[in-house]
């Protein structure tokens, strides 16, 4: 019987996608909500593993959705921290001064005290890598893209009594 | 002790621990000195996990919750969901597994943060009080029994692949 394919990859696309997601901006808002792109990174791991299963391999396991979900949260986390940190090196705080942007133009910061104000202002331009950031994203993809990884096994799971498919039997040879 | 009844536990545990930070952070922070700071660093540990909007956020000791209404509402139900698992177990098989009690669960949440960003009903308080419990209230049901039965066939695997390991552990 065939093996299963390597976790890996599928784990790194994952991890990539929660990455990007964390790193752009506006999009990075779908996080604020529960870390839902973080949980969508564990959900695409096993999307993309079950995709790699061909027929006569051994079918999608509880304990695969386990493994895919933890390992893109990894990867998520390595891949967010590096691209946060490129992207506040060069370009700065972009996130921080398009939310700005957006409460200024709809008059919030009119309404807010100016104490406040200064502070969330100088907050924006301060912004540089924070360790303490990176240490927590470790701790709270995994734990996410592990919800993600068990979201992601409970719709892709096996019907029940499905049986794994005896592998195809090699094509003829052909005629020279 | 059994592995599926370990895992049950620490996320019960885990969601316990979750569930008192969140509202530690205010009680620490309504408070001067060390406990103040605690307080800070909670928020801080939320502060990737949610908007924090104190105008969104429920209120104990005149300092907002260290994640949102919706967020809270979320976290809280899911700890009772877990609670109630083993209880309602039985109950709960009857109804559909996977996507479609994910489906139940996620609709009423999306239906209103959908119409309130198309404009066709405000989301207040309430709704998002109620749609985050509903759908906390019934996630357990939907990752649990995937997670007891994963970790225990990855632990099943480890001794297997570790006997050593095992054997080291019955003679200690």
């Amino acid at each position: 019987m065939p093996e299963k394919p390597n976790k890996l990859l599928p784990a790194i696309y994952g991890g990539a996608i929660m990455a990007l997601i964390a790193a752009i901006p506006v999009l990075n808002f779908v996080n604020c909500l529960c870390c839902a792109g973080v949980m969508f990174g564990g959900f695409m791991a096993v999307f993309f593993y079950q995709k790699d299963l061909k027929s006569g391999m051994p079918l999608l396991s509880s304990s695969d959705g386990v493994v895919l979900g933890l390992l893109a949260g990894l990867f998520g986390a390595i891949l967010g921290s590096i691209l946060d940190t490129i992207i506040l090196l060069t370009v700065g705080n972009v996130g921080g001064q398009m939310l700005y942007g957006i409460l200024e133009s709809s008059g919030v910061t009119e309404q807010m005290p100016p104490d406040a104000l200064e502070q969330m202002r100088e907050g924006i331009e301060s912004s540089t890598f924070n360790p303490i950031s990176v240490f927590l994203t470790f701790i709270i993809d995994p734990l996410f893209g592990l919800f993600g990884g068990l979201i992601g096994y409970s719709i892709y799971k096996p019907k029940p009594g499905a049986v794994t498919p005896p592998p195809l039997p090699p094509a003829p040879a052909a005629a020279v | 002790m059994e592995s599926r009844r370990i895992t049950y536990l620490i996320t019960l545990a885990g969601s316990a621990l979750w569930c008192l930070a969140i509202i530690s952070a205010p009680l620490c922070a309504s408070h001067g000195g060390a406990l103040k700071t605690c307080g800070d660093v909670l928020y801080e540990f939320f502060r990737p996990v949610c908007h924090q909007m104190a105008g969104r956020s429920l209120m104990i000791a005149g300092e907002p919750l260290a994640v949102c209404s919706r967020c809270s509402a979320v976290y809280f139900s899911f700890l009772l969901g877990t609670l109630l698992f083993p209880l309602a177990q039985k109950a709960w098989r009857r109804l559909p597994e996977g996507r479609t009690l994910l489906l139940l669960a996620l609709l009423p949440m999306l239906l209103d943060v959908f119409a309130s960003v198309l404009g066709i009903h405000d989301a207040t308080e309430t709704t998002r009080l109620l749609t985050g419990a509903w759908l906390g209230v019934l996630l357990p049901f939907v990752v649990l029994p995937v997670a007891m039965d994963g970790f225990t066939a990855l632990r099943v695997r480890f001794s297997r692949s570790h006997p050593h390991f095992q054997k080291g552990n019955r003679n200690a």
